[in-house]
């Protein structure tokens, strides 16, 4: 069937042949995967735990304490691998909820169309017309700063993004001959989605996830600067980041490191996604939307 | 006064920051009482009495020519009035102005004033003016001690009249509520008055030149919103104000310490930092686990590391109800083990009692768990954030759990009863008896939470003695009695003082005679000026 | 086009109904009103926070106090404030006008800049032009904000020391009071808009950039482009009168939906420079839980959208007529 065909028109191996092409992706991608290792390995050998009140109180970066400590003596450097661990999550739980929220409410969208398609696109475009920001204040200042609710708040605002695309793509597939045929020949509509809409989505959708994920951390960022964010004595690379503005100039060393890894994870995460939509989509070597 | 002034010039412009936006005019208020609100209002409204930097309270030489206790049966204070004392716009300050001020700060006579404290005018029979209203006869008709707190921060009776008719309960609700509320003020009687109110929520003041008082050196002082007290420093450091009064911190410290031509103070306020425990928890209302709990606490190390992280001098507070530094301060805790970071003696404590599971799950002699302890941390306190992190970690050894809950608003928790550990900041005053009856007087029966007896703590010989020094005429006494309540309260753990706050003052070294005061620095905003060169 | 996008904006008002009513009971639950009344040492009576609480319309049951506030908006009135003497409405445009400034301000700075940025790119696509260029893009995507700001300001309070005079100020939108005279007083705004401007515009620069980036280098491979240079026209002619031209089209529609975006954006960089536009607004609102002021920013910020999104829609149409009447 055709259907078939149009998933092999791209067969993994190229697709990763195109993506290696990608130099910067390959390298964020390798930058990427050191730093998520080091996150959730180096934790289990380091002398210092991140709750530990170690007697040094706001000492500069020294062998014993790589990125110095705050006012109570916490190590840096075991908070911000615990920040990076704990940022990480809260990146991937948005994506993973709002990549599975937004691809079956979009590809419910495309693939029925009509009103069901107006109905559910409008409550789209109204959770995209909504400042990200200042609703996702809102909503956790309303939460007590667990992880998981500034996830969840920041996935309610940011599905809307990929049921748009999946929708995109869907209603670009439905008026496929293959679909009518899969149709004429009795296939449900559940199935007809399951194997036809979904695999065309599957790219689409993992570039968007991607670019969420760099999303969602500078989202969190932003929360915490604002107060509203993850909440002590949780940790996360947006808290560290924010509890230390005011210490740009007097302990640099709380301010610039955690801001470094949100950067750098951040980039990579961005790299990686444009690696991977010219992987996907060589000939159309545009970016968003 | 205390300081002698430095040589100044006359004229010239300074900027103050200020941190809360102005939501409320009325200082008296209980929505205006803000730091903000209070700077302000220093330069506006004349006040019988003065607290100087060092705690000590003195007649305002410039509103009265005298106060006394004439008679103490029906206790009765006679003020006499300074002759020229008048408002900006040319109105004597007189009886009604006292009056007007004691009828909408009693309940009784206005109950739906929205009072900030009602403390000792709910004590007041009658106040009446003679000789022109120049002469103020106030009569109690039951004894305050502490009569000198009265009167303080005056707002102009003839004002309020334009708000509504101030003879009737309502009417003066109307002026008190609402148009000394909403309306920014356009009458003084200090030093400066109010030009603008910016739309950026910033207030110009300017010399007030029909003030009573000595002329003022600066021409004019600006209050300019900062509400990030982070940001304050580097407004300081790029010239933008001349003065921040924030809430101190280390990195404010440093940031401050690096700026060339900047002085600063860093000292005690008149705010106690102290940890409540919840007698409405069941498991808390065994002394025991309250005394082992306190006795666990290393109160110097965390102390060192919280506010000694700015103020080395900063010592664990040894005293409830009195502040270091005045009279009746005296260690009422050492000697009961408070703060000792003691986790043997704790451990000692609770074996004695019957406790099991020492170390490891805390369970009571009847075999019920101690459950974990909630305690509840404001989102935007960085400070008491780390101070429940030590809590918690001080705890751990004995086999208690204490769950830090960050919480937008402590408050909240406290009166829906969810919490069973919270440190909080409470304001004293030279005016002890007054204060702190709200504090440490029992609830009513029945009642879980009341105000501001954070613990619903309750003792009966304590309550005596506390009233008894709020009517006591003589202030031996009174001591005796507030020194009796203190052992009192120490020995029964529920509160474990923390430590004296401190207030952090910066200004451009070109301004002098400006410093850190019990009533704000603004207290003596006429002596401010710009140095000679 | 136009009946599109007017059927479009029928369409989200019930949807924009209903989300009042949704963050109208979060905010509602989220917090206590009173509390910072009720936290007051000394502490205040019971009976003056009742009366506190009946101006806020705490003694109707919340489904009620929706319904006022429905009522109210209809007539204007945007409810009660917990600050008693603010009145949401003339608040709220005021502080409208001074965000309105920043954000015009920054849309400028960060179209020139993107649009300067992405054709120098796809002109030199695959040189170290463009691949400096197209990494400041990315770093500008990866940076948390708020956090370029703190650093942009601390700058700014070095660069003012090291030429010993005030040329940038760090707090607020002009001074409290300001200078006499049309120059020094232009001068004063200037000085206090520069550094949040740069720090609100990196925030859209980066993806617009690349945006650009893409549709010139779309248009450059174009058959009509080619076209134009096979009939010997001069590549400089080419580039401006036909490819930024078209190039520009997509990019035109992008800020427009973004331009909402920097309200958003625009509440780190208030707080940071302390200026009292909508973000900082929003943010003591949010704060002391002043549902009213909360209320009356997400009604203004939704309405914003709405008509940015239809902006955006109507220049597509305009400056794309192969799009007339093609969409549903």
């Amino acid at each position: 069937m055709r259907g078939t065909q149009l998933q092999r028109r791209r067969p993994p191996r190229r697709l990763v042949r195109r993506f290696l092409a990608h130099r910067p992706a390959v390298a964020s991608l390798v930058v990427l995967t050191i730093v998520v290792v080091a996150a959730f390995a180096v934790p289990l050998v380091w002398q210092y735990s991140y709750a530990d009140i170690t007697p040094d109180s706001s000492v500069p970066p020294s062998l014993d304490h790589p990125f110095g400590t705050d006012n109570l003596g916490h190590d840096a450097f075991a908070q911000v691998l615990r920040g990076i661990q704990r940022s990480l999550e809260i990146s991937v739980l948005v994506a993973l909820v709002s990549g599975l929220v937004g691809t079956v409410w979009g590809s419910l969208a495309g693939y029925y169309g009509g009103r069901v398609d107006s109905l559910l696109m409008r409550t789209c475009d109204l959770v995209l017309t909504l400042p990200l920001l200042a609703v996702a204040a809102v909503l956790a200042n309303a939460t007590s700063g667990s992880w998981w609710l500034v996830a969840l708040v920041l996935s309610a605002l940011s599905w809307a993004l990929i049921a748009r695309v999946v929708r995109g793509v869907v209603l670009s597939v439905r008026e496929k001959e293959f679909i009518e045929a899969a149709r004429a020949l009795g296939s449900t509509d559940l199935r007809i989605i399951a194997t036809h809409v979904v695999p065309n989505v599957v790219g689409p959708v993992t570039v968007t996830v991607t670019i969420l994920l760099s999303t969602a951390i500078l989202a969190e960022t932003a929360l915490s600067y604002l107060g509203f964010g993850v909440q002590a004595p949780d940790v996360s690379l947006g808290l560290l980041v924010s509890a230390s503005s005011t210490a740009v100039s007097t302990r640099p060393w709380l301010f610039y490191f955690p801001g470094l890894f949100i950067i750098v994870i951040a980039l990579a995460v961005n790299f990686i996604g444009d690696g991977l939509r010219e992987a996907l989509d060589p000939k159309q070597n545009r970016v968003r939307r | 006064m205390v300081n002698s002034a430095a040589a100044v010039k006359s004229g010239g412009t300074a900027t103050y920051t200020i941190t809360l936006p102005i939501t409320n005019w009325n200082v008296l208020n209980a929505g205006g009482a803000t730091y903000s609100v209070i700077d302000i209002s220093n330069l506006l409204e004349p006040s019988a009495y003065l607290v100087q930097p060092d705690g000590s309270v003195v007649m305002n030489d410039q509103l009265l020519k005298s106060a006394t206790e004439v008679k103490s049966d029906p206790q009765t204070i006679k003020y006499e009035i300074n002759p020229n004392a008048k408002w900006s716009d040319g109105t004597p300050i007189d009886a009604s102005d006292f009056i007007y001020n004691w009828q909408v700060q009693d309940p009784r006579q206005c109950p739906a004033c929205a009072m900030a404290l009602a403390a000792g005018y709910d004590r007041i029979k009658t106040v009446t003016g003679s000789n022109g209203g120049k002469t103020v006869t106030v009569v109690f008709d039951t004894p305050f001690s502490e009569w000198q707190s009265l009167f303080s921060t005056l707002l102009p009776a003839h004002v309020a009249a334009t708000y509504g008719p101030v003879g009737t309960p309502a009417g003066r609700a109307k002026s008190f509520n609402e148009g000394f509320v909403k309306n920014p003020p356009k009458w003084s009687g200090g030093p400066f008055r109010v030009d603008q109110f910016t739309s950026d929520g910033s207030v110009v003041t300017v010399r007030n030149d029909n003030w009573y008082g000595p002329r003022s050196n600066l021409d004019s002082i600006v209050f300019r919103l900062i509400t990030d007290p982070a940001e304050q420093p580097t407004a300081l450091r790029n010239g933008e104000v001349d003065v921040i009064f924030p809430t101190p911190g280390v990195d404010l410290l440093k940031q401050v310490q690096a700026i060339d031509g900047v002085a600063y103070q860093m000292s005690p306020a008149p705010q106690v930092r102290d940890l409540y425990l919840n007698m409405n928890a069941d498991a808390l209302k065994d002394k025991a686990l309250r005394q082992a709990i306190f006795t666990a606490i290393d109160l110097p190390g965390l102390v060192k590391k919280t506010i000694g992280q700015f103020d080395p001098t900063a010592k664990p507070l040894k005293d409830h109800l009195f502040l270091p530094g005045t009279p009746g301060y005296a260690d009422d805790v050492t000697a009961l083990g408070y703060g000792a970071g003691d986790a043997a003696a704790a451990k000692d404590i609770l074996k004695s009692a019957g406790y099991s599971g020492i170390g490891t799950k805390l369970v009571a002699p009847g075999g019920k768990a101690v459950p974990e302890l909630r305690m509840p941390v404001s989102n935007a306190n960085s400070l008491a954030k780390d101070e429940a992190q030590l809590i918690k970690a001080a705890l751990a050894p004995l086999g208690i759990t204490v769950a830090v809950k960050p919480s937008p608003n402590p408050l909240g928790n406290l009166q829906d009863g969810t919490w069973e550990i919270l440190d909080g900041t409470l304001g004293e005053s030279p005016f002890v008896a007054s204060m702190n009856q709200a504090y440490y007087s029992s609830c009513p029966t029945g009642v879980k939470f009341c105000n501001f007896n954070v613990s619903n703590y309750g003792n009966s010989e304590v309550d005596k003695r506390l009233s008894g020094a709020l009517s006591t005429p003589d202030p031996a006494k009174a001591m005796q009695l507030l020194k009796e309540a203190n052992g009192l309260i120490a020995a029964d753990y529920v509160v474990l003082p923390l430590y004296q706050q401190r207030y952090f003052l910066a200004y451009k070294t070109s301004l002098a005679n400006i410093r850190n005061a019990y009533s704000f620095p603004t207290y003596n905003s006429e002596q401010w000026g710009f140095r000679k060169e | 086009m136009l009946i599109y996008g007017l059927r479009r904006l029928v369409v989200s008002v019930p949807i924009v109904f209903m989300s009042t009513f949704l963050v109208f009971v979060m905010v509602s639950l989220s917090g206590d009103p009173l509390a910072n009344l009720k936290s007051r040492t000394p502490p205040v009576s019971p009976q003056v926070i009742a009366v506190e609480g009946r101006r806020l319309h705490l003694d109707h049951p919340l489904l009620e106090r929706y319904a006022m506030w429905l009522g109210g908006i209809v007539r204007g009135d945007f409810g009660p404030s917990v600050a008693a003497n603010e009145r949401i409405g003339p608040e709220i445009v005021a502080r409208l006008g001074v965000t309105l400034r920043l954000i015009a301000a920054a849309f400028v700075l960060a179209l020139l800049l993107a649009v300067v940025a992405g054709v120098i790119s796809a002109l030199k696509q695959h040189t170290w032009w463009d691949h400096g260029l197209s990494f400041l893009a990315f770093v500008s995507l990866a940076m948390p904000s708020f956090w370029f700001a703190v650093l942009l300001k601390d700058g700014g309070v070095q660069l003012n020391a090291a030429f010993g005079r005030q040329i940038f100020s760090t707090v607020g939108e002009r001074s409290v009071v300001a200078p006499d005279g049309v120059v020094p007083r232009s001068l004063d705004v200037l000085g206090h808009l520069v550094l949040p401007t740069l720090a609100l515009a990196i925030v859209s620069f980066g993806a617009w950039s690349r945006y650009q980036r893409a549709s010139m280098l779309d248009v450059l491979t174009s058959d009509y482009i080619r076209l134009a240079r096979a009939k010997g026209l001069s590549r400089r002619r080419v580039i401006v009168r036909h490819a930024l031209r078209n190039a520009l089209i997509p990019l035109v529609t992008v800020t427009a939906l973004d331009a909402a975006a920097l309200l958003s954006g625009a509440v780190l960089v208030e707080t940071v420079f302390q200026w009292r536009g909508m973000g900082d607004y929003l943010v003591v609102a949010i704060k002391r839980t002043d549902v009213y002021a909360v209320m009356a920013w997400l009604v203004i910020a939704a309405t914003a959208v709405v008509v940015f999104n239809l902006v955006a829609d109507l220049l597509y149409g305009m400056l794309d007529p192969r799009i007339r009447g093609e969409r549903r």
